[in-house]
């Protein structure tokens, strides 16, 4: 029971802080919640209200704080329901008989309805002139030219390399620094817990605040960093430190303390055991954190959407922005190519990863 | 050579109650010396070596090791462990899954401090020591398609490569079966005198302990309880907690009947009659004292009949179980009600269950424990 109540509270958190659903569908009919009215004030108007959006973000993350403590109390036994546990675990297979045909249809028509059929309407406008329902005549109109404008130099070209510099070099920076942090905690090193406080923290802002509270700092700074790619790595780096965090938490336990002592005892002293011996064993977790890491990174709107400049457009955003012009063609011709892109990258990672025997099925 | 005085380490669970560690444990380990620290689980055997190793800060104490302060609770010295030239064996192997055969071997040598030395040197110095273990055909091979057995020679080459001035045995052999428990046995035995390295070997198997070791401390509750040759520590138990601990035995408790001196033979009163004892310290008459009885010590003889003259340090009893053990028989006879007595012998003696003997025990055989 604890477990579905605190479900229904972290369902409910989220939705709260969601962004993007209520900004695509919710703008357009003039219903406003708390994380779109941070939009609006902060980019909608002008000039920009940065006190305004300031304000509703405070009252957003202190709402927030008070659902989160009741989250973690809900889930602080969570223990004692666990029915996993660590010895003697076997999934068991459960003969379905004739009912297996059955279960194998309703599986692919689920996923055929939920992935396969929002993909494939993208799919068919991306090759339209104009956005309309789908006809025999529509056919007929087929054309490339949406594709030569996304593929083309230009914008669209540069936001696609924004968008991997910042996925790529935001992997790169949150990677090896979760995994020195995560190994400091779990080794119980003097003032480490400090480290996995901080590194965690930014789970609790919803990311729409983070932008705010970014947009706040860079504007502020002496230097120009407000606009840049820079600016929007140095925050994604920041809001995901806690997943990467957990990737590389999870991966240190499962070394055992043996291996780094036998190193010490070898004669290392712990930088060198930490280089030589933690981080080739943490390869494994480190690889699928950092691909974790890029797909979150490129596909985040709310966190960049406030931060992004002239020089330094990305897709998610883009894609947003394209929405609210009403280029859906170009919308849509943008998304294939950036949903077989990705499914590459993921696909590299598959082969990489049981290349080198990570994944075990 | 090594040197420990007075260690202190104490760990408090969260009830605030006392739990493992060791309070005050002493001993000397002389150069080319097996050190085996000996007891249950909790004993603070474990800490021990690890406070040796460096891998505990102890509370208090001295750890020496050739002279040199590796611990010392006085003059705030704490040595890091990769400054202290110690080679180290761990329960779990510890061998890096990483790495090949050779590269885990190697990998004491290429440490910063050892950076000095030449492609070449390394070569021939990992070779040697893994032809030591006979793993020289595997020095190519993951180290994590290495059997068990392997692993553990693969540990003990790489613990020695380095030529430590101290090698400590984590329970090494603990995880292996029982066949290949007595070749590594034998294997550490032949390696530790041919390299004549001084180890610490810590385990919790008394036959460990006894084949292995040049000296023996055994433990109790953080405290040593009594140190010395396997053969001292079996034939003359100072406490009932170490006549227990090694060995089968029989316990009996009675009252001393005169005066004795260290070295004497005297009958002590016990529910089974008067049983003539060895004496290994003075005492008075009228004591309360324990006295053992190694099973292979009692001599069964088959009672026809009634019971005739009764022999000195003899009593009769009936057989009450048996269990066949291969070399020998293991016998329980009851005597005079409650009392039960274990008696080892060899198998060809045919007795059986519900049969009457006559067990006796020569009187230097019965010692009588002094604490």
């Amino acid at each position: 029971m604890p477990g579905v109540l605190a479900l229904l509270l972290l369902s409910f958190i989220r939705a709260f802080e969601s962004f993007e659903v209520p900004a695509i569908v919710g703008l357009a009919g003039n219903i406003e919640v708390l994380s779109t009215s941070i939009y609006q004030s902060s980019r909608a108007t002008t000039p920009p209200n940065f006190g305004q959006a300031g304000a509703y973000s405070v009252c957003l993350l202190a709402f927030l704080a008070c659902l989160l403590y009741f989250y973690g109390r809900l889930s602080r036994h969570a223990h004692r329901y666990q029915t996993i546990t660590g010895k003697g675990y076997r999934p068991r297979v459960i003969d379905l008989g004739r009912g297996r045909y059955a279960s194998m249809l309703v599986l692919v028509a689920i996923l055929l309805f939920v992935i396969g059929l929002p993909l494939a309407i993208i799919v068919f406008v991306s090759f339209q002139p104009f956005f309309g329902s789908f006809s025999i005549a529509s056919l007929s109109r087929w054309m490339l030219k949406n594709y030569a404008t996304v593929i083309g130099p230009g914008f669209f070209r540069s936001t696609l390399v924004n968008t991997l510099v910042l996925g790529t070099v935001t992997a790169s920076l949150v990677v090896p620094f979760t995994a020195l942090c995560a190994w400091l905690a779990v080794r119980r090193k003097p003032a480490a817990w400090v480290l996995d406080q901080l590194a965690t923290a930014p789970l609790t802002f919803p990311s729409i605040v983070m932008g705010v509270a970014f947009l706040q700092v860079f504007v502020n700074l002496p230097f120009p960093l407000y606009g840049t790619l820079t600016s929007v790595i140095v925050a994604s780096a920041v809001a995901y430190l806690p997943y990467g965090m957990r990737y590389a938490y999870a991966g240190v336990l499962q070394i055992h303390s043996d291996l780094e002592e036998a190193s010490t005892a070898s004669g290392a002293p712990q930088m060198q055991t930490f280089i030589k011996i933690v981080l080739p064993l943490l390869s494994a977790s480190m690889i699928s954190c950092w691909l974790f890491v890029f797909l979150l990174a490129v596909r985040a709107m709310s966190l960049p959407l406030l931060l992004v400049g002239p020089g330094s457009s990305l897709v998610a955003v883009s894609l947003f922005d394209l929405w609210q012009n009403g280029q859906v063609t170009e919308l849509a011709a943008m998304g294939t190519v950036w949903v077989a892109l990705m499914t590459c990258v993921s696909g590299c990672f598959y082969l990489v990863a049981r290349r080198y025997r990570i994944l075990t099925a | 050579m090594l040197r420990v005085g007075n260690l202190v380490k104490q760990y408090i669970n969260e009830a605030g109650e006392r739990k493992g560690g060791v309070s005050g444990v002493s001993f000397d380990v002389k150069e080319g010396e097996l050190f085996t620290l000996l007891g249950p689980s909790g004993c603070g055997k474990t800490t021990t070596l690890r406070s040796i190793a460096g891998l505990e800060h102890p509370d208090s104490g001295l750890i020496q090791l050739d002279g040199r302060d590796l611990f010392d609770s006085r003059s705030d010295i704490q040595l890091p462990m990769y400054e202290r030239d110690i080679g180290m064996v761990f329960q779990s192997y510890a061998i890096w899954p990483h790495m090949s055969v050779f590269e885990n071997a190697a990998y004491p040598l290429r440490t910063r401090r050892n950076g000095h030395l030449s492609r070449e040197e390394i070569e021939s110095r990992v070779m040697r020591s893994l032809e030591m273990v006979g793993l020289s055909e595997y020095r190519n091979r993951s180290a994590t398609k290495l059997s068990g057995g392997q692993q553990q020679r693969l540990a003990l080459a790489r613990a020695l490569v380095r030529e430590p001035k101290l090698l400590l045995l984590d329970e090494p052999l603990s995880n292996l079966d029982a066949l290949l428990r007595e070749q590594m046995r034998s294997e550490i035995k032949r390696l530790q005198t041919e390299w004549g390295v001084t180890t610490i070997y810590v385990t919790h198997d008394q036959s460990e302990a006894m084949a292995l070791s040049d000296r023996v401390a055994v433990l109790n509750n953080g405290m040593i309880a009594q140190m010395g040759t396997p053969i001292d520590i079996y034939d003359r138990p100072r406490c009932e907690f170490v006549a227990n601990f090694i060995g089968r035995t029989n316990l009996l408790r009675g009252t001393l009947a005169s005066q004795v001196r260290a070295g004497d033979i005297a009958a002590v009163h016990t529910s089974i009659g008067a049983i003539r004892c060895m004496f290994s310290s003075s005492m008075t008459a009228g004591h309360q004292i324990s006295f053992v009885i190694r099973p292979e010590n009692i001599e069964l003889q088959r009672l026809n009949g009634v019971a005739s003259d009764t022999a000195p340090n003899s009593v009769s009893g009936l057989i009450q179980g048996k269990v066949f053990l291969g070399e020998v028989a293991e016998y329980t006879i009851g005597v005079d009600g409650d009392h039960k007595l274990i008696a080892r012998t060899h198998p060809s003696i045919g007795l059986n269950r519900g049969d009457r003997v006559r067990a006796s025990f020569p009187e230097n055989k019965v010692i009588a424990i002094c604490d």
